[in-house]
């Protein structure tokens, strides 16, 4: 854009609401480190990611009808029966995949290159209360639809809360509406899905602005990067518009070719008085719905996934080495991988029937996770020789 | 960038740039298009509600100096069956004496005069006119009487006393028969 151009004279509307003013400073002018990658651009894949579950899910809650028969058969009649409503439907419902594909990968990022570290804690830990509220969104979104497995997934979630000391018990009948899934429900998940849904858009701006007050994060891991080795933001303009048209494009192939990839079909109805064989949640919540069977017990249960989130959150004071990412610290990139690939393994493990290996499958991948929290972490900070970090950030000639 | 390097480069690399710029625009404008377009379609009725607004009406039961009413759309729609005196009386009504003045060819079909199909709202504040039935009260004009505010229309549904300004509305219909119609 031409300077002369942009930077005249402030308008009526400029002077009085400086909104050029603030996208100037704020975004294209911003510095940012030079060495930022192609996963730097999730955290705006986040927001086209937020805004399109917004608008499709403001178009869905025009015919959504929160009852116990009526949500499944409403869903069904919308992709059917309304023009575009297969599109917009499953815009929203791949959405939550696209989403949660983008959040999984920008947590490894942080656990990986340590942006946890340098006066970050707070951005991270924000990051990590933004994840377990997407999880809720989704969570409830799920539940909402209505039908057999979405219902046995209310009431499973039902007896998690239930077995929280002292004031469980009220908290479920809370949750329910009731003793039961009944006709109260499922305006309670509606409306929990619309309000944490928009709570999640401020949590995101409190961790924009915490990100933005500490020193910037950068796959180096220098915490203070020289000056002359930042950038204007608008310099990674073709890089975030590379990812978008990635992410569009997987986007795309989902919504047309894989609608409702990896996530349980509904249409059978609620009954009562039987369960569906195998409730099995979407593939997001799938790691979390692993730990939750590792506990054996429900309290166990919502034990074991509480605990796995505070120790993601508490990463800041659990890493205490000097050297902050992983491009440094071959041990601990080793580490970070296996975890991943421990994720992958406990969530397939989790859409299993509860037979042959895959109990047990579960549990070592249980098990592990924690172990990497509580003893791999802290342990690889004191053993590891770590490689010497660059005091510039490296020029890589591409 | 390495071929801007020559001056007629510089300028051919210029307008190359200006086409991506179009192209871009282009491409873009087409996608935000397509999804404006969807999610305002969807805002439509569907095919659903469509194939329920058209269908046909039989007129053979209804007698003569009698009407029916059924719902087209939400709305209630009126079907009158005319006796030869009520065609020539709205027939003969001259002009002059309408509030709306529209001749009586262009509120029924050719060939079909004694047949009156309105939409039973009456046009000043949209309450629902009595008279379809014989016993029912039909006003001064032999036609419908608004129960609100005590406006009149003649045979035909053309207002005769206010506060209604304007005749009854005509929904699309058309004979497929002499006793059949399709309406919508």
């Amino acid at each position: 854009m031409d300077k002369s151009e942009s930077e005249a004279a402030p308008g009526w509307l400029e002077t009085r609401l400086p909104l050029c003013a603030v996208w100037r400073t704020q975004w294209r002018d911003h510095l940012v480190p030079a060495n930022l990658t192609l996963v730097w651009s999730f955290g705006v894949l986040v927001a086209v990611a937020l805004g399109v579950l917004t608008l499709s899910g403001i178009w869905l809650g025009f015919a959504y009808v929160p009852t116990t028969q009526g949500a499944a058969l409403s869903i069904e009649r919308y992709t059917r029966a309304v023009n575009f409503g297969w599109l917009i439907r499953d815009l929203h419902r791949d959405g939550a995949t696209m989403l949660f594909g983008v959040v999984f990968i920008e947590l490894f990022r942080g656990i990986y290159y340590g942006s946890y570290r340098n006066r970050r804690e707070l951005a991270w830990i924000i990051e990590v209360v933004r994840f377990f509220a997407f999880l809720a969104v989704g969570f409830f979104g799920f539940a909402m639809t209505g039908g057999a497995v979405a219902d046995a997934a209310v009431t499973i979630m039902a007896a998690h809360i239930a077995a929280i000391p002292l004031f469980g018990s009220a908290l479920a009948h809370w949750f329910l509406g009731g003793f039961m899934v009944g006709s109260a429900t499922a305006p309670r998940l509606a409306m929990a899905h619309e309000t944490i849904g928009f709570l999640v858009l401020l949590i995101a701006l409190l961790g924009f602005m915490a990100s933005r007050a500490a020193p910037p994060a950068n796959p180096d891991g220098i915490a203070v990067p020289d000056p002359r080795d930042m950038v204007p933001q608008s310099a990674y303009a073709g890089k975030l518009f590379t990812a978008f048209m990635i992410f569009a494009l997987i986007f795309a192939v989902i919504v047309a070719f894989a609608p409702g990839l990896g996530q349980p079909a509904g249409m059978s109805l609620t009954s009562p008085m039987a369960m569906p064989v195998q409730p099995v949640p979407p593939w997001y919540l799938l790691g979390f719905h692993g730990l939750a069977r590792a506990g054996q017990s429900a309290g166990g249960g919502t034990l074991l996934t509480v605990a796995a989130l505070v120790l993601l959150g508490a990463l800041p004071w659990l890493d205490q080495g000097i050297v902050a990412s992983g491009r440094y610290r071959p041990l601990y990139a080793g580490f970070v991988i296996v975890l991943a690939i421990d994720w992958v393994v406990l969530s397939v493990a989790a859409a299993q029937p509860a037979t042959g290996i895959w109990p047990a499958v579960i549990d070592i991948a249980t098990i592990y996770v924690f172990v990497h929290f509580i003893v791999i972490t802290p342990l690889v900070t004191m053993l590891e020789r770590a490689h010497p970090v660059p005091a510039r950030i490296a020029r890589r000639t591409a | 960038m390495a071929e801007n390097g020559a001056t007629s480069g510089a300028h051919e690399g210029e307008e190359r740039r200006d086409f991506l710029k179009i192209l871009f625009g282009a491409t873009a404008a087409v996608g935000a298009g397509a999804i404006v377009w969807s999610f305002g379609a969807a805002l439509e009725p569907g095919e659903a509600a469509r194939d329920q607004s058209v269908f046909d009406v039989d007129l053979a039961p209804i007698e003569p100096n009698s009407g029916i009413s059924l719902r087209w759309r939400g709305k209630p729609v009126f079907i009158r069956h005319l006796t030869a005196e009520q065609v020539s009386a709205v027939e003969a009504t001259p002009m002059k004496d309408l509030l709306d003045p529209v001749p009586v060819k262009q509120r029924v079909r050719p060939g079909h005069h004694q047949y009156a199909v309105v939409i039973g709202i009456c046009p000043h504040r949209g309450c629902i006119p009595v008279g379809n039935k014989a016993s029912d009260p039909r006003g001064p004009y032999d036609g419908w009487l608004c129960p609100c505010h005590g406006a009149a229309f003649d045979a035909v549904g053309r207002v005769r006393r206010g506060p209604a300004r304007q005749n009854l509305a005509i929904p699309p219909y058309r004979f497929v028969s002499d006793t059949l119609i399709r309406l919508g």
